[in-house]
């Protein structure tokens, strides 16, 4: 019983994924392809839940839904206001070619995916919250990356004040 | 054995330390910068002789110096001469200094000028000096680049043309050299370079015979390119003509010895039995270039081509003697390679002279010349007969020599090649005429005489010429040892 | 907070990075403070924090520091030395080029010290984590400084490739180590070379843990620009201001080429067989590409793009070859390629008033400015591997260890390549020396970072060229 719910959830999980990410493909207009893309983050965060990694979930649904989701759409109205769009190269080529490099990699994926012994992990359900657990790292054993993380944001912001900042005036 | 200090890194790298004089002083001070190079030529020349003096001819190797350059590789700084080594280098330190004077009338980026013309001279003497197969290589191909500039930038019309092909033939002859040295150390184990040593430990490796003659052929080509040797002797006459005087003399008096001065150093004591499997052909190619070249050099209209063909026939003559394996050929042959150094630079000198002041090297162009410049004339009577080995002058000793020893092996061979010596007195001879001789050419009434500076170029190689044609017993005994002790090897 | 465990700390471990970083945020200070208009300051502040962090790099003590996420290895410091000498003589030609077009703003100064501890990071990386972080450092400051010329419309294109394909190429090196760490259970590099010499599970038999690899070897090879991963190339050093090109050539280079030897060369050698293939065909056709494409070339960066593609081969055929010599030719010829690339784009930033020449453009340079055109030939020479150059030493071990390995065939078409090298990189020479510039120009002033940096690198060419032993002997010491 408890083995058929679960693998109830994952397979609900797995179909909203794949099928609003196809949507998010095929979708003719920006915003529709936009809010197709709400469901695949929306799913990925139940998989990790579904995973018991509380923290990574929830941080899935602040950053990539409520930051850069709603960045997107602000951009999509700004700029072509949710037309449709044109799409570009469909010919005889691109459709097989497509196919083809999709198709191997989906093959060359699958077997990797049977024939790999994974090593089975007996995991205890949510006993505490992992943030607790996730914060003792970093603060611990993955102090250095936590540290050189903040380097890379502070470079990451001197960075993109060069690119976005207006010239003060033409300087010969 | 000496306890001169290291004499040939001295001599070898002083030049090096001129040049890097050369590029702290301003580009503005013309003067000082050819004043400077000639002084850093200077202590070369004096070492030179020193070395000279100082070497004992029944000794193998000397004032050998031997440090490790590169450990991993078993590669050494190893530098020595010997009998075939001590006239080369005497020859390159004496051809420098009197290069450097002849470079005088230059302006152009005289800088860059001195600058590459010292880091040749340290290629040159390198490549003379080194032991060590790998170190070899190096000066050898250190010595390529100075002279495709010193031919690109100042030469000629047509620089550009002959200093890519003379880069590309050189080129090609190197990569095979390189493939040969690869090759040689892969084969030897423990892995060396040691050129004094290598014969020997490839027969101890146990390499066949095929390896060995594909060894033999590869550094052949090479060496072939610089001789130049039939059929890779098209580069010569373009890079002589293009080039400025004194880089002509480099080329005629240096660098064509190299070639065979690397199969006497390198080809034939690494691999003395492929040396007799090539002979006949070397013999023949000998003959190709005696004959063809001379041929070529009548034909020809521009004094400066001229000259540049009768030096692949001259060379001719070194091959025939060293493919010929008696004594008398072999000291013939490096007899001639010293001697054909001071003639051709002799040659070029005074093509430069005539060619500053008339600014066209036409032969039919001139014309009754002795009578407004009897001393360029006398001085250049001497040199084409020198060329033409007129008994009295050294040219005549060494050809006799080749000729002498190599009749016994290839008489046939020898026969026909002594069509060459009538081919270079007939057009020595016709050339002289036409130049000197008949009616003076109107346009050449105020043509100046050969001046000092000139002379101090020319008058020693006339000296040297002179002397050793009457009494070459001094220079034959510095390399006869060795060449015996080359030959014992091969036969 | 029992369970507060207090990490093993290694201060003194990332001294360098940490000297580095701490010189940019110095840097940032002064510029809000002082206005430092003409980037003297962050000139000098650059060039302190990078002489004190080479100096740093012998305190290596062979340790693992951060709970073995970070290792103080000699193979790190001497990368670290090769990163530190790109960088500064990258930041020396800057200031005079940058000021050349009224940009010498002192972030170009901090984002190119941020690269440069990226690449330390990576370069010293023992944890997938560590060496992800300091890629993302050094490729993020890296798009920034092509797009720097914000004006420019090439400069813009190329920051925009170069994000797009790069971010790919993220995507799939993160993508491979995430099926990495699914087939062994840690990020760690010691515990996945412990986990496998243990044998389970038997390495072979893991398609994951292939998968993953062949994933890392691609957004890898993106970063060293092996073909085919190598597109983005000539548009990318085109368009960036040129110094950075020079950073992209070697720093950049270099860091992806230690990424490569910390994974496939230290943690998984025993897999040889599976990827030693792969880098067989991809060395093959980087040579002979990269070499092609150089010899149509007329502008100048373009050309020197390509042929820094064509290197990336020869590091590769190093790589392959990684017995005994190889893998020490390999760090030995970075430290050659580092001071004649380097040398070459610093000549190309200087030598033109405006960006992107066309080779012809170089005529009579010989006559504009001697000095500039005669350490150009020293490099291009040394590139093409004439004796008496680091370049020569440069191929010569890299051919030797080919060979060595049995590589008989992937040396002879290096060989051959270099030969066909030769034509192109003279062309340059013969433009400079041996035709005159169509319009006479006055003559190009140098201003004196740029020629210290200039004389420098020739330095390092001529030093390596002649006594290749100084450096090799330190090498010899990582392995």
């Amino acid at each position: 019983m408890d083995e058929w719910l679960s693998s109830l959830v994952f397979w609900t999980l797995a179909a909203v994924i794949v099928g609003s990410a196809l949507i998010t493909a095929f979708a003719r207009t920006l915003v529709y392809a936009g809010f197709a893309l709400l469901f695949t983050f929306l799913g990925v965060m139940g998989l990790y839940l579904y995973l018991a990694a509380d923290f990574l979930g929830i941080a899935q649904l602040v950053i990539y839904v409520g930051g850069i989701l709603v960045l997107l759409l602000f951009g999509v109205m700004f700029t072509q206001g949710g037309g449709l769009m044109k799409q570009p190269g469909r010919g005889a080529i691109q459709i097989p070619s497509a196919v083809m490099a999709v198709g191997m990699a989906f093959v060359v994926l699958l077997h990797v995916v049977l024939y790999t012994p994974w090593p089975v992990m007996a995991v205890e359900r949510a006993a505490e919250p992992t943030t607790r657990t996730i914060g003792t790292l970093l603060l611990t054993k993955y102090l250095l990356p936590f540290e050189v993380a903040s380097v890379l944001l502070l470079m990451a912001l001197v960075g993109a004040v060069v690119l976005a900042r207006r010239e003060a005036k033409e300087q010969k | 054995m000496s306890d001169s200090g290291p004499l040939l890194t001295l001599i070898t790298f002083l030049p090096l330390l001129g040049m890097c004089a050369i590029l702290f002083i301003p580009s503005r001070q013309k003067e000082w910068i050819k004043i400077v190079s000639l002084i850093f030529t200077l202590p070369s020349l004096v070492l030179g002789i020193k070395m000279l003096i100082e070497f004992d001819p029944q000794v193998g190797y000397q004032f050998i110096e031997k440090a490790p350059w590169i450990p991993a590789f078993n590669i050494h700084y190893y530098m020595g001469v010997d009998g075939l080594s001590v006239p080369m280098v005497f020859l390159t330190v004496l051809l420098c200094p009197i290069c450097v004077l002849a470079s005088w009338g230059i302006e152009d980026r005289i800088k860059g000028y001195c600058a590459m013309f010292l880091l040749l001279e340290t290629g040159m003497l390198g490549v003379f000096c080194a032991l060590d197969l790998f170190l070899f290589y190096v000066f050898w191909e250190l010595m390529l680049l100075p002279m495709y500039f010193l031919i690109g930038i100042w030469g000629g019309p047509r620089k550009e043309y002959a200093a890519i092909k003379f880069f590309l033939y050189t080129l090609f002859g190197s990569v095979f050299l390189l493939l040969a040295v690869i090759a040689i150390w892969l084969a030897t184990s423990p892995h060396s370079f040691d050129m004094t040593q290598l014969n020997e430990q490839l027969l101890q490796s146990g390499v066949g015979a095929t390896f060995r003659n594909l060894c033999f052929l590869a550094m052949y080509v090479a060496f072939a390119v610089k001789i130049p040797a039939f059929p890779f002797h098209t580069w010569l006459p373009d890079a002589h003509v293009e080039a400025p005087t004194a880089i002509s003399v480099i080329l005629a008096g240096i660098l064509l010895k190299m070639g065979t001065y690397g199969i006497l150093r390198v080809s034939y004591p690494i691999f003395p039995d492929s040396a007799k499997w090539f002979a006949p052909v070397m013999v023949m190619i000998a003959l190709i270039n005696i004959v063809y070249g001379s041929l070529c050099a009548m034909a020809q209209t521009d004094l400066k081509k001229l000259v540049a063909y009768s030096s692949i026939a001259h060379m001719g003559y070194v091959m025939l003697g060293m493919a010929s394996f008696t004594p008398a050929a072999m000291n013939g042959a490096v007899f001639q390679m010293f001697n054909h150094g001071t003639i051709t630079a002799m040659l070029f000198l005074l093509v430069g002279v005539i060619y500053d002041r008339a600014h066209h090297r036409d032969i039919d162009g001139f014309g009754g010349l002795a009578a407004q410049t009897p001393i360029y004339a006398g001085i250049t009577s001497l040199a084409f007969f020198a060329a033409l080995g007129l008994p009295g002058l050294s040219g005549f000793i060494s050809e006799a020599l080749v000729f002498l020893g190599a009749f016994p092996t290839w008489p046939i061979i020898t026969i026909l090649s002594t069509s060459g010596i009538v081919l270079t007195a007939g057009y020595m001879l016709w050339t002289f005429q036409r130049i000197f001789l008949g009616p003076l050419n109107e346009k050449y009434r105020t043509l100046p005489e050969i001046n000092a500076r000139e002379l101090v170029t020319l008058v020693p190689l006339a000296i040297i010429v002179l002397f050793l044609g009457i009494y070459p017993a001094p220079m034959l005994n510095i390399f006869d040892h060795a060449v015996r002790e080359l030959l014992n090897r091969i036969l | 907070m029992n369970n507060f465990a207090v990490p093993i700390l290694g201060i003194q471990g990332i001294m360098p990075e940490l000297l580095l970083s701490l010189a940019a945020v110095l840097i940032l200070l002064l510029e809000m403070t002082a206005g430092d208009r003409e980037g003297h300051g962050a000139l000098s502040l650059s060039v302190a924090g990078l002489i004190l962090a080479f100096i740093a790099t012998f305190g290596a003590d062979g340790k693992q520091v951060f709970s073995s996420l970070l290792v103080n290895d000699n193979l790190s410091a001497l990368l670290d030395r090769v990163f530190l000498m790109a960088a500064f003589l990258v930041t020396l030609v800057s200031r005079p080029y940058l000021a050349n077009y009224g940009l010498a703003k002192g972030e170009f100064f901090v984002l190119l010290l941020l690269a440069t501890v990226g690449m330390m990071v990576m370069g010293a990386a023992m944890d997938f984590i560590t060496m992800f972080l300091g890629l993302e450092m050094l490729s993020l400051s890296l798009y920034v400084l092509a797009g720097f010329f914000k004006k420019d419309v090439l400069s813009g294109e190329a920051a925009f490739k170069y994000f797009i394909l790069g971010a790919f190429a993220t995507g799939f090196l993160v993508f491979g180590m995430a099926f990495v760490f699914g087939a062994l259970g840690t990020t760690n590099f010691a515990a996945m070379a412990h986990t496998l010499s243990a044998g389970s599970p038997p390495f072979p038999s893991v398609p994951t843990l292939l998968f993953g690899l062949a994933l890392i070897l691609a957004g890898l090879g993106f970063k060293i620009s092996l073909v085919p991963f190598h597109t983005w190339v000539p548009d990318v050093y085109t368009g960036a201001p040129t110094p950075v090109t020079a950073l992209i050539a070697t720093g950049s280079k270099a860091a992806g080429f230690a990424a490569l030897v910390r994974i496939f060369m230290i943690t998984f050698p025993g897999s040889f067989q599976f990827w030693g293939a792969a880098f067989w065909w991809l060395a093959l056709l980087t040579m002979i590409v990269g070499n092609l494409f150089a010899l149509v070339q007329v502008e100048i960066k373009r050309m020197f793009a390509y042929s820094s593609v064509a290197n990336g081969g020869y590091l590769a055929m190093a790589f392959l070859s990684h017995s005994d010599v190889g893998i020490k030719a390999l760090l030995f010829y970075l430290f050659a390629y580092t001071f004649m690339t380097v040398g070459v784009f610093g000549v190309v930033s200087l030598a033109g008033r405006r960006e992107r020449l066309l080779i012809s453009e170089y005529a009579g340079l010989s006559r504009e400015n001697p000095f500039l055109a005669a350490v150009m030939s020293l490099f291009l020479l040394s590139l093409a591997g004439m004796p008496g150059t680091a370049g020569f030493f440069g191929k010569f071990y890299l051919f030797a260890g080919a060979v060595r390995s049995g590589y008989l065939g992937l040396a002879l078409v290096g060989i051959l390549t270099t030969i066909l090298s030769f034509y192109y990189y003279l062309r340059v020479i013969v433009y400079m020396y041996m035709r005159e510039s169509e319009m006479p120009r006055e003559a190009l002033e140098l201003a004196g970072s740029g020629r210290t940096a200039l004389v420098l690198a020739a330095a390092g060419v001529l030093i390596l060229g002649c006594f290749p032993n100084l450096i090799w002997i330190s090498i010899e010491q990582v392995f």
